[in-house]
């Protein structure tokens, strides 16, 4: 049995709604969902990507990017394809903006293919090479730019269209939620997209002939 | 035994006074209802002080407490990793030093814009080629890690494709090799040190690592790679 004076729930909703004034001010609380929604608070959670143009310098978090051209090709050294399939690349330049180098292939969410060109891995690079010297870029380090071929194996793009949309994501550095000390670049909500025009692929990645 | 019974008569003397004192305390109790009876009804026309019993204060102050000490907690965990037992053993060019398992003598490095790997190889940036020898303490091994890190603290790690001429090699106990370790980096790079790790850190492990500052030669020639090679007893 609670004695007459003690702060009970019943007593402190008395005591908030004993004036009129007190009632105003309550009622107003009831508003606050109407003017967040009013503000554009309740909006959806990612923005629209935003184009760039190719040969412009774009900040994506983890790199420097300047986006080139795409190509399709069937003799770039860089793995064995199967039967229908042919590699579509996108040459762009990239500087690591962080201080650890990026492993390309492994664990980087930046470089995104269309949707709509079948490919049966992830959205993401499936091989990486310098066109300086044709081999695998392994790891960028920081500071360092390098022009390189993003590689995709895919069964379509038979008849290349003149342009093809790359989507860049944006990333940030943080950390991992499950152990402390360890960061890694996780792509945001944001992204950039860029039409790339058709170009050729270069030669220092394409296998030698036979002689 | 009897005077067992005169302290049980005391006993209950005792009590008896007490349930008296208590009956008191019960008129008190009934005194301190008309107060607070009195006291609210004014709180409420004053409109502010409502009295509350100090047992609420103690729980409400307690429970502050409890969160404080929480929030705090969770501010040093996430600004201080507990690192405690990561060491970074600091050593010089020149000099036989011992970390974990090894025992590593750095010579020199230099730096170039190109690279000579069957053929001339220009950089984006520049080559830095460290020119080293290490043994083990036990057994045969190979160190996990071996980076460059600069000023500012950006790491450098191995480039690919460059042949397997500048990666880390096998070395026994006490039996020194000597070779190079290739390392791509920016032309803009600043004072560079080696940082030799046995094994990878790990946030949950002991580790030790070694950081050697290098003192980096500026070559006009294309730089070159040696494969490692076993020295003669007492060599470095």
């Amino acid at each position: 049995m609670t004695e007459p004076g003690a702060i009970t729930a019943r007593a402190m909703l008395a005591f908030l709604l004993a004036t009129w004034p007190r009632r105003v001010v309550l009622s107003l609380v009831l508003l606050v969902p109407v003017v967040v929604a009013a503000v554009g608070g309740f909006g959806p959670a990612d923005p629209p990507p935003r184009e760039v143009e190719p040969g412009t310098v774009t900040d994506t978090g983890a790199y420097r990017v300047v986006p080139r051209s795409f190509f399709v090709s069937e003799t770039v050294d860089a793995g064995s394809l199967e039967e229908g399939e042919r590699w579509v690349g996108a040459r762009v330049q990239i500087t690591n903006q962080g201080t650890q180098p990026i492993s390309v292939t492994f664990d980087d969410p930046t470089f995104e293919l269309p949707a709509d060109v079948p490919n049966d891995g992830s959205p993401n690079p499936y091989e990486v090479l310098r066109v300086d010297t044709g081999a695998r870029l392994g790891s960028a380090q920081p500071g360092v730019t390098y022009e390189v071929a993003l590689l995709w194996r895919t069964t379509g793009l038979q008849d290349p269209p003149a342009e093809l949309t790359l989507t860049m994501n944006q990333s940030a550095w943080t950390e991992w939620n499950i152990e402390a000390g360890y960061h890694t670049w996780r792509a945001t909500a944001d992204a950039f997209y860029v039409h790339l025009p058709r170009g050729e692929a270069p030669a220092s990645i394409l296998e030698e002939e036979d002689e | 035994m009897s005077g067992s019974t005169s302290e049980g008569a005391q006993d209950r003397t005792g009590s008896t006074s007490e349930g008296a004192q208590d009956r008191t305390g019960t008129s008190e109790g009934s005194q301190d209802r008309s107060s607070s009876t009195s006291e609210q009804s004014q709180g409420r026309r004053a409109g502010e002080g409502v009295h509350v019993r100090r047992g609420r204060w103690a729980a409400a102050a307690m429970l502050a407490a409890a969160v404080a000490a929480g929030a705090a907690a969770n501010a040093i965990d996430a600004n201080f990793l507990a690192s405690g037992w990561h060491t970074v053993q600091r050593g010089e060019e020149a000099s036989d030093i011992t970390v974990d398992n090894f025992q590593v003598h750095v010579h020199g490095a230099a730096t170039s814009t190109q690279l000579e790997d069957l053929e001339v190889v220009t950089s984006p940036g520049a080559f830095v080629v460290v020119d080293l020898s290490y043994a083990t303490t036990d057994a045969w091994d190979t160190p996990e890690e071996v980076v460059l890190i600069d000023e500012a603290g950006r790491e450098f790690s191995e480039p690919s494709g460059f042949g397997s001429a500048g990666r880390v090699w096998p070395a026994g106990p006490d039996i020194w090799s000597r070779g190079s370790l290739l390392f791509e980096v920016p032309a803009d790079v600043g004072d560079l040190a080696l940082e030799l790790r046995p094994q990878t850190p790990d946030a949950r492990l002991p580790s030790r690592v070694l950081r050697v500052p290098l003192t980096v030669r500026t070559n006009s020639e294309p730089l070159t790679l040696e494969r490692p090679s076993v020295l003669a007893e007492g060599d470095r």
